[in-house]
């Protein structure tokens, strides 16, 4: 009997559909997104809490709307701002904004070097007074700007997403930066924050902003519901005002605070839950399996012995209740992926196998 | 050429730092490939079970990341709590990362003339990580670095750079600035390496320690950063802390278990035994296979330190024979080589090697425990009972209250002395470890040092 295993390209995968649990890592995720209905409002132009259990897929969802957005090209303009640390002072969440603010501006006009030579020099002035809050500094990351080979080389600097599918840093970049070194900001004071938001829609056209708030549950003191309620309290009283400016707040928020009165209080704010049934669990797989195999099949039947059938359907219904969920799910089809055996495929006693051998897999 | 230390140097030296040999003789666990992976991991494993040897072979097999190697240490200062002593261990780890960038990853040559921005950051890491003044740090080094590295360094410190990190700037921020350095360094991502936790075990410095994990491991952005992973080589003994924090429990870093198969076990001595001779050899070929592999699984447990540890004289018995041992050899070897006896004294258990047996009688114990404390010592029958049963340190002359006729409890000790050999001794007829010497007692041998 052969014991090695197939390799991915043997299964006719061009990746790992099932390797990463840590949507900030998996490159491959806005291919093969599910979005249950229930939270399809995360994507519209409303302020929205999202709910739901660790391993829930709150990040996913987060970093899909993420690039979702992008993709408008700065129309729908997204910031993501997830805390760095925590801090009693009602006012950090705002700093942490406005910093998550300027590393949107910067990786924005990166993604389109020639228009900031279009702006007047006051807006230009302006624009450069929010760049002074990044982190490192401005230099720091015009001197990255102006020396790096590629757009991915300040995306991980800076950790947000190019909006535009330029690759490569070009002379336009190197213009930038100098103009941007070059430009004396001027004595003013750096705009407030409201005036930043204000920015991105006179200069970059955008029509809405969409502030995407997540891991505020990440921290120690903010594990318990009434800590994580308080911490974020300052966030919803701005609620009202932002909205009336087009500027959605969509916060992603763990299940245990979903039905806290102090959520409800606010009326503006949507809620959704993100939950999840076998046949959205299922979907998941097949969506997986469909983008890994370069759209060659979209079920893992097609590397299943001949009697397997319904393979996604099969796994899905083997989670009991509190485990259904993706982050379970996907565990689950990574150890049947590698335990496929040399010249083999996945069987009925591969799949059926004991709920305890897929414990503690990544 | 290389040289091959001698058989017993190569089974007994089993302290991987020390192992200049080890990448020769390494067997990989079975989960070596999701700790090759690079999402954060934990392993977890028992004192000897290998984490040390699996965390440098890691380190050794991927040359393109940056691996360096923090030893968590108790805060001197007082340890905040929370996300502040997160940011306190994380000055900890930081601190460890500058030094290996400085004393392992050749940084002059890796980054020649670095960009300025790139100095600046360097530089901010070398001013604020280091414990004193960096000019100071790298020079009472002597030796460590070469005339030109120093020379880089000297230049590095002495130009006037931007200073890049505030107060302000975030945990996350500055583990992102390490890597910007590290990937301009020519590496392809940041493991951060923990072992060595071991000597904190049990001790109250344990507690700070375990704070420092806990406080990590619960702030999530610290494992969220891509191209950065965390690899904790752990004594199983922290499960009970680190399982419970929300980056395990939201799977930010995955738990595993170091475990050996008996076949891994044998694959491991075998390759020692073939490294120790120069030749490729198997257990088959030293001596009696079932004998020896039987006694190994009953005796050395389930972590290598005791499988090699017990066959080095083997070996040395097979090179002193020149050819194998038969099976009359073997088994006379065995006997000549038990395996070594340990008192656990909170739950009055014998270990033999790795095989535990309860000794559920006070009494029984007190004896063990009266001859284990005295070793060389034939403890007469008397001293034996008096100290089981009477609790007294001496045997007390005829006439004092507490002395009792011979005849009384000859007979009960005699039973006892029976009842321990079942318990203990492979071979309760010929004992190996409670022997009687005619006349004069009891000795118990091979008493673990």
């Amino acid at each position: 009997m052969t014991t090695a295993k197939r390799g991915l390209p043997d299964l006719g995968f061009a990746f790992d559909p099932f390797e990463h649990l840590d949507s900030a890592r998996d490159v491959h995720l806005q291919s093969y997104m599910v979005i249950p209905r229930a939270v399809e409002s995360a994507l519209a132009e409303q302020p929205l809490a999202v709910f739901a259990q660790p391993g829930g897929g709150k990040s996913a969802l987060r970093i899909y709307a993420s690039n979702f957005y992008r993709d408008s090209r700065g129309v729908r303009f997204p910031i993501t701002y997830v805390p760095d640390g925590y801090s009693a002072d009602p006012g950090a969440h705002f700093s942490g904004i406005e910093t998550s603010l300027a590393r949107a501006v910067l990786i924005y006009l990166v993604s389109y070097p020639d228009l900031f030579s279009s702006y007047d020099t006051a807006t230009r002035r302006e624009i450069k007074r929010i760049l002074q809050i990044l982190p490192f500094g401005l230099d720091f990351n015009l001197g990255l700007m102006q020396s790096a080979r590629f757009i991915t080389d300040l995306e991980q600097t800076l950790g947000v997403s190019a909006f535009s599918g330029l690759k490569e840093m070009g002379m336009s970049h190197r213009d930038l930066g100098r103009e941007l070194q070059a430009l004396k900001a001027g004595a003013a004071a750096r705009p407030s924050l409201d005036d930043q938001f204000d920015l991105l829609k006179t200069a970059f056209g955008a029509k809405s902003i969409h502030l995407l708030v997540d891991g505020l549950d990440g921290f120690m003191e903010t594990s318990s519901a009434p800590a994580l309620l308080k911490w974020i309290e300052p966030l919803f009283e701005a609620l009202q005002n932002w909205e009336a400016k087009n500027i959605h707040l969509k916060v992603f928020l763990p299940m245990d605070i979903a039905d806290a009165p102090s959520v409800a209080r606010f009326g503006a704010l949507r809620t959704a839950t993100l939950a999840w049934d076998d046949h959205l669990l299922a979907e998941i797989i097949r969506k997986r399996v469909f983008a890994a195999s370069s759209g060659v099949f979209d079920t893992l039947d097609a590397i299943s012995a001949p009697d397997v059938r319904g393979s996604e359907l099969t796994l899905a219904r083997q989670l009991p209740g509190d485990r259904k969920l993706p982050r379970h799910i996907i565990m689950k089809c990574k150890k049947i992926i590698d335990q496929i055996p040399g010249q083999g495929w996945i069987t009925n006693e591969l799949l059926n196998a004991k709920e305890a051998a897929h414990d503690g897999i990544l | 050429m290389k040289t091959v230390p001698p058989s017993e140097v190569l089974f007994k030296t089993l302290k991987a730092e020390n192992e200049t040999w080890l990448g020769d003789v390494f067997v990989p666990p079975p989960v070596f490939e999701r700790l090759a992976s690079d999402h954060s991991v934990i392993l977890y494993g028992e004192p000897g079970s290998g984490k040390t040897a699996a965390r440098l072979e890691l380190m050794k097999r991927s040359p393109n990341v940056f691996t360096p190697l923090w030893k968590p240490e108790p805060i001197m200062e007082t340890p905040a709590t929370g996300t502040a002593l997160a940011a306190q261990s994380m000055g900890r780890v930081l601190r460890a990362c500058v030094e290996a960038l400085i004393w392992e990853a050749g940084l002059p040559k890796r980054l020649n003339e670095p960009p300025g921005f790139i100095a600046s950051a360097l530089q901010w890491f070398l001013k604020t990580c280091l414990p004193y003044d960096p000019l100071a740090y790298l020079q009472n080094q002597p030796g460590r670095l070469d005339g030109d590295e120093m020379k880089w360094y000297e230049k590095l410190l002495a130009e006037n750079q931007p200073s890049v990190i505030t107060e302000q700037t975030g945990l996350k921020d500055r583990m992102q600035l390490l890597l910007s350095i590290v990937r301009h360094a020519k590496y392809d991502g940041l493991w951060v390496m923990a072992d060595e936790l071991e000597r904190w075990d049990a001790l109250r410095a344990g507690e700070q320690v375990e704070a420092q994990l806990d406080a990590i491991l619960s702030t999530l952005v610290l494992l969220d950063v891509p191209g950065i992973a965390f690899k904790l080589f752990l004594p199983s003994s922290l499960r009970k802390v680190v399982g419970k924090t929300s980056g395990v429990s939201r799977r930010r870093a995955a738990e595993v278990d170091l475990e050996w198969t008996a076949g891994d076990l044998k694959t491991m001595l075998e390759r020692r035994a073939s490294y120790a001779l120069s030749s490729s050899v198997t257990l088959r070929s030293l001596c009696d296979e079932n004998l020896f592999d039987g006694w190994l699984r009953e005796y050395g447990g389930s972590a290598p330190r005791d499988w090699l540890r017990f066959t080095a004289p083997l070996i040395a018995e097979f090179q002193k024979q020149g050819k194998r041992l038969s099976a009359d050899q073997t088994r006379a070897f065995i006997l000549r080589h038990p395996a070594p006896l340990r008192l656990g004294r909170d739950r009055r258990e014998v270990w033999l090697g790795k095989k535990c047996i309860p000794i559920g009688s006070a009494y029984e114990f007190r004896i063990l425990d009266y001859l284990a404390s005295h070793p060389g010592k034939i403890g007469s029958l008397e001293e034996l009972y008096y100290y089981a049963q009477a609790e007294l340190e001496s045997v007390p002359d005829s006439g004092e209250p507490k002395w009792v006729p011979r005849k009384t409890w000859r007979a009960a000790m005699d039973t006892m002395i029976w009842r321990l050999r079942q318990k203990m001794e492979p071979n309760p007829g010929e004992p190996l470890y409670l022997v009687t010497h005619h006349g004069k007692g009891l000795e118990l041998l091979h008493v673990e040092a």
